[in-house]
């Protein structure tokens, strides 16, 4: 049963061509600019956007090359509300896309210091989501899991969607993707992002659009346009917005503040993993602001990804690092031969962890059904502390992990063959929906784990290793359906 | 040869509680019980909370012990009680935490090499830096001068007695931690600007006089540790402190010779299994538990230790816990067990450790956490270079170089290097981190009827751990389970603490 996006597909348009449809300004929501001004900033826009990619703001460069977001028809007037939801819908979908991949480059990497800054970028990635879900509730709008490749939009997305091991290419590609302002890209390595920006191009064959003008825009959609608060992004170019005709939200009542997501209970610090409550228009600034800094944006700051994958990147082009031999978008049939697994404990593992993972999914989704007070309250956090725990850490992580760097890709596989398997990752259908539906999805992952589990533990396990794990989910289904007995009786 | 003294434990471990006035005694052999201590004497342990529920306070006891050397060259040890000569003990403790910088992920560890915790311009506000008076005889009892203060706030984190054959035992704190002068939220594990706790370390020596002789100064002081409570107490991790300052030591003549596999092996499998009642049970429980089979060479046994060998190396790394490596002993040792290099002296019913100095040590050491250095629980990182060390368990007072850092042993400076406070820290490590000390899971029964609950369940958040920790249960010995091991289970939780689930 799938539960799709809530907001609209979103189209990338021509900062010219926006800034000459501009529609009539609404009363109350948008910021209102006299046709005089309007002109005046697309002449000064239309200049920018001519300089050459090495402009001094990294943003309107961006937006010169990609264009402004949009979910309005050519002419019509875009509403603020359905392009921050659309905005918002794809965030999410990269944020949660990114985090996968990066989780599976980590499980590859047989050196342990580059899986663990993998796997914490990755739960930064979930930071990401969590404050993208923060964002969507104090907008009315119900939490949001889907991932790009439910919803792919081709020459839109960063790159497709790919769950592949840890490689030059792979890590150019994130680089590039997360990749600041030009103006943030230290002068001494000019030469070698220059270099990763090439080879991410080349792997897949075209320009890679930053993440940034979605975050960008999204920014300029919640500034409150009062001039009161502080504006956390610096050199933030509002006048590239303003003369686009990118409309503004207005001041809004936030709310849903009682289930967005808090850091402290999602015991965010020991991960370097930044939630923010967006309970002001100031507070969802900096939170987009932040997202944009560690990630995803153009900004920059010392926590920021992309020096990291650069790094990763020159270690691993200069020393080399030792990566698992693991498939690309490793499937069960219908994909790429190479790629198939069909060892039967690995076949057995992944739907293990395809039902661990739905069922992950949907527990976040029900915690931010349930408040952080009153009689919710200990339900909720009984649940992260549930999916932490034993879904995230006792479960997906370690089978991901086994599925990478040791159980066999292929049946009959020599013991000496070193192809792993690689962890699947299927998409999870419920991706939203309220509590009464959400427990629906979540009884029946419920049982299909319990039934994938049974399934895999009648199968010989000669590395030792898979058991221990299987008896430990098998052990949490008892909490699972506690957990479900309990809310489902709120 | 002239005759040395030296105290023992080398480094002792008392521990936080908030009983007013109840405390007990640590197990002093490796597998010993911890003992009751009132009045200077100790008697049969009844538990880790007072009649009224409050978590009694570990005290870590010293002695003094005189070395000579036998006509063939062995070492005679035996121990100075207060019945021969006069013992004034003298300790410097502090808790400089909240003097010290920010704790900081280098290379995957943290180091405080971030900005000051906390802005204020005069340190010396910051740091708890008590006046201990020097205490001697029997029974006694001294506490701290009112001089261990935050920011002028009185704090309490040492207490001094005597036994009544003049050993030394040391009290930490009651278990206050506090934002001070203002109520500043936690928000990180590790560094909280304006808090403080009570634990500390320090310096343990003693002044020796017997009956018309010169005072002797003891030359081989020990250090002692005040860190927060074990609420696993008899679960031990897989590596623990004792294991790092055996690495340590064995840094001085590597390679090590061939492991025994009682002494270096068997421990790490049955630590193994025995943490399937603090976190995972399906997971530990899984480990091979046929130690003598595991304990042989050749056969079977060869696969076998196999198998047992990369369960044991899975758990590294991050993929059962966090930031968690045997120490370089243990893995040279467990190397050389997968490869038939050991000694198979399998004993299953070995004799109990004798005591003395070294079981002093060991048993104050073994439970505590000697991984998973994000930053740790009683100490950091730092305990893994061998400079920090004087001899075999016992801390230097001299400078040292650690990762390009110039490290100055002072009262403090190896808690300071710990979360504040450190409630944080226990709250958001939970899942994978030091099972055997915070456990994640806690049983009141065996599985399948009963099934784990979460240590923590009813904490609502790091502050709400600072005012209830002392409510938790602990995990202490419920015989043996049906496959003969031992069982630990759910104890002492205050009834007032509801569950969620």
């Amino acid at each position: 049963m799938s539960v799709g996006r809530r907001g609209g597909r979103l189209t990338w348009r021509p900062v010219a061509d926006s800034v000459t449809e501009r529609p009539a300004p609404r009363e109350g929501g948008f910021k209102r600019l006299t046709r005089n001004i309007g002109e005046t900033l697309s002449r000064w826009l239309r200049a920018e956007i001519a300089k050459p990619v090495a402009s001094p703001n990294g943003i309107i460069e961006a937006i010169r090359l990609e264009g402004l977001p949009s979910v309005a028809a050519p002419g019509v007037a875009e509403d603020p509300l359905d392009l921050t939801s659309a905005l918002l819908d794809t965030g999410a979908e990269l944020e949660h896309a990114l985090m996968i991949e990066y989780l599976y480059a980590a499980a590859s990497a047989a050196d342990p210091g580059v899986a663990r800054a993998l796997a914490r970028i990755a739960a930064q990635e979930m930071g990401h989501l969590a404050t993208v879900q923060n964002l969507r509730l104090a907008l009315g709008l119900p939490a949001y899991m889907g991932r790009q490749d439910l919803a792919p939009q081709p020459g839109q997305d960063p790159f497709p969607f790919k769950r592949e091991p840890l490689s030059l290419d792979a890590l150019a590609k994130y680089a590039a993707a997360e990749r600041p302002s030009h103006e943030h890209v230290a002068p001494d390595l000019e030469a070698l992002v220059t270099e990763i920006l090439a080879r991410a191009n080349a792997a897949v064959g075209g320009a890679i659009p930053r993440v940034g003008t979605i975050y960008a825009t999204l920014y300029w959609l919640f500034l409150p346009t009062d001039g009161t608060n502080a504006k956390p992004w610096p050199d933030f170019p509002e006048d590239v917005f303003r003369a686009a005709n990118v409309p503004q939200l207005a001041a809004t009542a936030f709310g849903a503040l009682e289930r967005q997501a808090e850091p402290i209970e999602w015991r965010a610090s020991t991960q370097g993993l930044e939630v923010i409550v967006c309970d002001t228009g100031e507070a969802a600034v900096r939170a987009i602001y932040r997202i944009a800094a560690q990630g995803e944006g153009l900004a920059n700051s010392v926590d920021s990804h992309f020096p990291q994958f650069v790094d990763l990147y020159r270690r691993m082009r200069d020393q080399g690092l030792d990566v698992h031999d693991v498939p690309v978008d490793p499937h069960v049939g219908g994909g790429a031969p190479s790629s198939e697994v069909d060892h039967p404990l690995a076949v057995a593992a992944n739907a293990v962890l395809d039902a661990a993972y739905a069922a992950l999914q949907i527990e976040i989704l029900i915690v931010f059904t349930l408040t952080r007070t009153g009689v919710e309250a200990p339900l909720r956090r009984a649940l992260i502390s549930h999916l932490l725990s034993e879904g995230m850490l006792a479960a997906v992580a370690p089978l991901g992990r086994l599925l990478c760097s040791t159980l066999p890709r292929r049946a009959g596989q020599a013991a000496d063959d070193g192809a792993c398997a690689g962890a699947i990752f299927s998409p999870v259908q419920a991706t939203s929906g309220d509590r009464a539906a959400l427990l629906v999805h979540w009884k029946a992952a419920i049982d299909g784990l319990e039934a994938a589990v049974d399934a895999a533990l009648q199968l010989p396990d000669d590395s030792g290793l898979l058991g221990g794990v299987l008896a430990d989910i098998t052990d949490h289904v008892g909490t699972k359906r506690t957990l479900w007995n309990r809310i489902s009786n709120i | 040869m002239a005759k040395t003294y030296r105290i023992h434990p080398g480094i002792g471990i008392a521990r936080i509680g908030n009983s007013p006035d109840a405390m007990f005694l640590a197990a002093e052999t490796p597998d010993g019980l911890p003992a009751d201590f009132s009045a200077g004497q100790t008697s049969a342990f009844s538990g880790y909370k007072d009649a009224n529920g409050f978590l009694k306070r570990q005290g870590a006891r010293f002695r003094v012990f005189e070395y000579d050397t036998g006509p063939g060259g062995q070492d005679i040890v035996r121990e100075i009680t207060a019945a021969e000569a006069n013992i004034e003990w003298r300790v410097q403790i502090a808790n400089t935490k909240s003097a010290a910088n920010a704790l900081a992920d280098v290379g995957g560890f943290l180091r405080p090499l971030g900005p000051p915790r906390n802005p204020d311009a005069n340190r010396a506000d910051l740091a708890i830096t008590p006046v201990l008076p020097p205490i001697a005889g029997v029974n006694g009892s001294q506490l701290e001068a009112p001089s261990g203060q935050f920011r002028g706030r009185p704090v309490k984190i040492a207490e001094l007695k005597t036994d009544v054959e003049g050993r030394l035992v040391v009290l930490g704190g009651h278990g206050t931690s506090a934002a001070h002068p203002v109520a500043t939220p936690i928000n990180s594990f590790a560094n909280n600007p304006d808090w403080f706790d009570d634990v500390g370390d320090g310096s343990v020596d003693a002044v020796v006089t017997f009956p018309g002789q010169a005072p002797l100064d003891v030359e081989f002081g020990s250090w002692v540790i005040i860190a927060p409570p074990d609420f696993a107490p008899g679960v031990k991790g897989l590596a623990s402190l004792f294991d790092v300052a055996l690495s340590a030591a064995a840094e001085a003549s590597w390679p090590p010779p061939a492991p025994s596999y009682q002494n270096d092996i068997l421990p790490i499998l049955q630590r193994a299994i025995d943490l399937r009642w603090v976190q995972r049970y399906g997971s530990w429980n899984s480990f091979p538990k046929d130690f003598a089979l595991l304990g042989t060479i050749g056969g079977q046994a060869d696969a076998a230790r196999l198998q047992a060998y990369n369960k044991l190396i899975n758990v590294q790394q991050g993929r059962v816990l966090n930031n968690f490596n045997y120490t370089r002993l243990q893995q040279h040792n467990l190397i050389a067990w997968r490869d038939g290099q050991f000694i198979a002296d399998y004993d299953p019913a070995p004799p109990p450790a004798a005591p003395g100095p070294a079981a002093l040590d060991r048993a104050a050491l073994e439970p505590c956490v000697g991984g998973g250095w994000y930053p740790g629980i009683e100490s950091g990182v730092l305990m893994t270079n061998p400079q920090i060390y004087s001899e075999f368990c016992r801390l230097g007072r001299a400078a040292f170089a650690d990762a390009g850092e110039q490290v100055v042993p002072r009262p403090g400076y190896l808690t300071e290097r710990m979360a504040c406070p450190w409630q944080a820290d226990f709250w958001e490590c939970s899942g994978s981190w030091w099972p055997a000390q915070r456990p994640d899971k806690l049983f009141t029964g065996f599985p399948p009827a009963h099934t784990g609950q979460d240590w923590a369940d009813g904490i609502q958040d790091h502050e709400d751990l600072v005012a209830n920790f002392w409510k938790l249960g602990l995990a202490t010995p419920g015989g043996t389970g049906p496959d003969g091991l031992p069982a630990y289970f759910e104890t002492e939780r205050d009834p007032s603490m509801p569950r969620a689930v």
